[in-house]
């Protein structure tokens, strides 16, 4: 049990990131961080550490996360769910040296909206590369892709999000 | 467009990605805790899964044609005749005495003598 309180206390918040990322809906978020911490204290005897525990876990709620929206497919659920700086779960870090004259907030919410409106393997792959910064090789642990797919789902993406932003240049 | 891996950098508002994180809810351990000891066996899990419910089915349908198989294999191959079933089967009508003796030519039995007139 002390394990998983370290494997909490060290990517809880990344964990939180990306389930929040993925499911736009703090409640939903907050259930699969739960059931991530849960199938990784019962597999943990069957972890190899090939990749590293952040990916191992990043993994396990990735895979939980794209579970619910198959699932939310046959609901009907809406993946446009309002987001808010006022959430206390939500944090916002400001970039160093950015233009002052630039509203950094509402652009990080307009990106934010924007990257929420990607398919749902593109969405996966910005968030793990922009929002939580992992590494190529990482992001193939974590998807279970070769590196090939992770740099076409990203180039895809980047496509698309620039389509979507084109005002802001680059 | 023709999505290119050129891309991979991407532009600098891209950096903005990374100023909106989440944390876990306050509790959260305390209700992974709640989850752990209200959960079933994980023998019991593994049990239920469907690839072993089907591969449990797969197994009793082999099984049960494996026997099947082999018994009418059994009652065929067997030329052992010193069951009772056996003798009864093959019988030649003496049920199992020597009718050798008695059919001799006069040699017959008490009770069926030759009449003479």
């Amino acid at each position: 049990m002390a394990a998983l309180e370290q494997l909490h206390a060290r990517f809880g918040a990344a964990m939180a990131t990306l389930a929040r990322s993925m499911l736009r809906d703090a409640a939903e978020a907050q259930d699969v961080v739960e059931e991530a911490l849960v199938r990784a204290h019962e597999a943990g005897p069957g972890f190899r550490g090939e990749r590293g525990v952040r990916t191992w876990v990043l993994r396990i709620t990735a895979n939980l996360c794209r579970d619910r929206l198959r699932r939310r497919k046959f609901m009907a659920g809406s993946l446009d769910g309002p987001v808010s700086l006022d959430d206390a779960a939500l944090r916002f870090d400001p970039v160093e040296g950015w233009d002052d004259s630039l509203d950094q907030r509402a652009m990080a919410l307009r990106l934010d909206h924007a990257i929420a409106k990607l398919p749902v393997d593109q969405r996966e792959a910005v968030v793990l590369r922009h929002r939580l910064e992992l590494s190529y090789e990482d992001m193939c642990g974590a998807l279970g892709v070769p590196l090939g797919t992770v740099k076409s789902r990203l180039a895809r993406a980047l496509v698309a999000l620039r389509a979507e932003l084109k005002e802001w240049g680059e | 467009m023709n999505p290119t891996h050129d891309d991979e950098k991407g532009p600098r508002w891209l950096r903005l990605a990374a100023t909106l994180s989440a944390e876990p809810a306050p509790g959260t351990m305390a209700r992974v805790r709640a989850r752990l000891e209200q959960r079933e066996p994980l023998w019991f899990t593994w049990l239920a899964r469907p690839a072993t419910l089907a591969v449990s089915a797969g197994l009793l349908v082999a099984s049960a044609w494996f026997g099947a198989s082999l018994l009418p294999a059994s009652s065929v191959t067997s030329t052992d005749s010193t069951t009772l079933a056996g003798a009864l089967l093959q019988d030649d009508g003496s049920f199992g005495l020597s009718l050798e003796e008695s059919t001799l030519p006069g040699e017959a039995g008490a009770d069926s003598q030759d009449v003479t007139p």
